[in-house]
């Protein structure tokens, strides 16, 4: 994903959310799987929320197809690390197969912005820190 | 299971209320401003601070000070109940609840709530980092604000319902034009359509004037039993109804709705059965709505929740007039966060006391008798009814 931005600050890992960072930076975008009611959610959490099952560190690959539920424009720099970035577009997602996650939306026109507009995940890097973000999803 | 309605309701009232100035930099510490908000929610009463022996209030992210501490500060004798909340803005209606609580129960006579913060000379909780386990995956991509998340929610709710920016506008214009009457407000002045959207975004669908005025402040309330608030200087407001709900997959912090299914509805849409079965009244009953607007969105989201306005239909309600100055439904009748200032919504329940007391000046409704208030614009929050004694 080519990305040109600039600001980012260094996420803050944890021993629930270790795992997915580490598959983050390999290039795989994952979810959490419950492995007894077999739902995946997000973000990695300590048990699964839809059934309280503890979890047993269950990563499912995802292809990372989704469509916007909802979106915003940030027009201010709430971090000093992303004056260079504004305006940017945030994208609440949900994936095809999986839960609903959020990541930063590239290569779409601000005004083409829209519920349901089918996007792709994809890895991009600030300052060598692997992060989650989206594109225009290509025909099928 | 079905529940039975809570034995507190209706016995328990709001006595007094109290406030300190609201200013861009006090210049004053959090304990001063507390101590003479709940100086002056006592004398309104009428009490001394002799007779307190409960003191309840909230912080987020330690902004403010213990209760103990307030405590000291009055010179109060013995306390026998206190608490510490550790919440946000879906707080002030729980916080009173547990205060009626208390008193129905025994454990206190005379409660002081307050909520004191240096909101705009210290930590600014709309710039603030929220720290939390989720945060690790929205502060590097520049998910990183309070604002940012609302504004996401009121983004899918104009989605799901059709509503515009005109909406949001419509919000902001009818709080102006009640602040007008309000001396305590920070934006008195009126606001037009053009000038609203002429406003800078801070992140879309949110501009400036969508944004709650962040201040410096304090404000106090003053809860005792019904029969003893019948003696002091006030009319009663009763605490009539009330319930808090927190959704079902409400996540890991104030920040994290990515399990929350439907952005369009927030907890008033969750609590809204419980709140109008616990006051023995529908919303077509309410007199006035005092509706916690961290910002514009979530008065819209409130109105529908509720029942005061059908799905999609708080914008045109809105911009109708009803909910402005002489309206069939005024609401936010001292301007609401969004223009007398962010007591992160323990103003707002002040705001409906001096309208059900009628105290409330300039800007009082012509009828309050009846009137709703809520805290919070997100996965959890709370609500009460207020009641005029012996209203007819």
């Amino acid at each position: 994903m080519k990305a040109n931005q600039r600001g980012s600050v260094a996420p803050r890992v944890d021993p629930d959310s270790a795992a997915w960072w580490e598959a983050l930076a390999a290039g795989r975008l994952t979810v959490p799987a419950c492995s007894s009611c077999g739902r995946t959610w997000f973000p990695p959490a300590p048990s699964c929320p839809h059934c309280g099952h503890p979890s047993d560190g269950t990563l499912r690959d995802t292809p990372g197809r989704g469509r916007i539920y909802s979106w915003i424009v940030v027009h201010r720099a709430y971090d000093p690390a992303f004056k260079e970035d504004v305006p940017y577009t945030i994208v609440v997602v949900d994936l095809d197969d999986g839960p609903r996650v959020v990541g930063r939306l590239f290569d779409v026109r601000h005004d083409d912005v829209k519920a349901d507009l089918p996007v792709q995940a994809g890895r991009y890097e600030v300052s060598g820190q692997p992060l989650l973000g989206f594109g225009p999803a290509t025909a099928r | 299971m079905k529940r039975s309605r809570p034995d507190f309701l209706g016995q328990v009232a709001i006595a007094g209320v109290g406030f300190t100035p609201f200013t861009r930099a006090s210049g004053r510490t959090v304990l001063d401003l507390a101590a003479e908000a709940c100086r002056s929610a006592l004398a309104d009463a009428g009490l001394p601070a002799s007779e307190v022996d409960g003191v309840a209030s909230f912080a987020f992210l330690g902004d403010s000070v213990p209760s103990h501490a307030v405590a000291t500060a009055l010179a109060a004798p013995k306390v026998s109940w206190i608490l510490d909340m550790n919440m946000g803005g879906q707080a002030p209606c729980l916080l009173a609840m547990n205060a009626a609580m208390a008193i129905h129960s025994g454990l206190a006579t005379s409660v002081l709530i307050y909520r004191a913060l240096n909101g705009r000379s210290g930590m600014r909780v709309g710039s603030a980092a929220l720290a939390g386990s989720s945060a690790q995956y929205r502060y590097p991509i520049g998910f990183n604000a309070y604002p940012l998340y609302v504004a996401m929610w009121a983004r899918r709710y104009m989605i799901e319902t059709g509503a515009t920016e005109e909406d949001l506008a419509a919000v902001v214009m009818r709080q102006r034009e009640h602040a007008a009457g309000n001396e305590r407000a920070l934006y008195r002045e009126p606001l037009s359509l053009e000038a609203y959207l002429a406003s800078s975004y801070v992140a879309e669908p949110f501009r400036i004037p969508d944004c709650a005025a962040e201040v410096d402040g304090a404000c106090a309330l003053l809860l005792t039993s019904l029969d003893r608030a019948r003696s002091l200087r006030r009319t009663p407001a009763v605490i009539q109804g009330g319930a808090y709900a927190r959704g079902r997959r409400s996540g890991l912090d104030t920040g994290d709705a990515m399990l929350w299914e439907d952005y369009s509805r927030n907890a008033m849409s969750h609590l809204a059965d419980d709140l109008w079965s616990s006051a023995q009244l529908t919303a077509r009953d309410i007199d006035i709505a005092e509706i916690y607007d961290c910002f514009s969105s979530s008065v819209l989201f409130a109105l529908e929740g509720l029942g005061l306005a059908g799905r999609g239909e708080a914008g045109a309600l809105t911009r109708s007039g009803a909910t402005g100055p002489g309206g069939s439904l005024p609401v936010n009748t001292h301007g609401g966060l969004l223009c007398e200032g962010y007591i992160h919504g323990m103003n707002t329940l002040c705001e409906a006391v001096l309208q059900v007391q009628g105290q409330a000046g300039a800007r009082q409704a012509p009828r309050a008798d009846r009137c709703l208030v809520t805290s919070g614009a997100l996965m959890d929050g709370s609500a009460l009814v207020l009641t005029r004694d012996n209203a007819a």
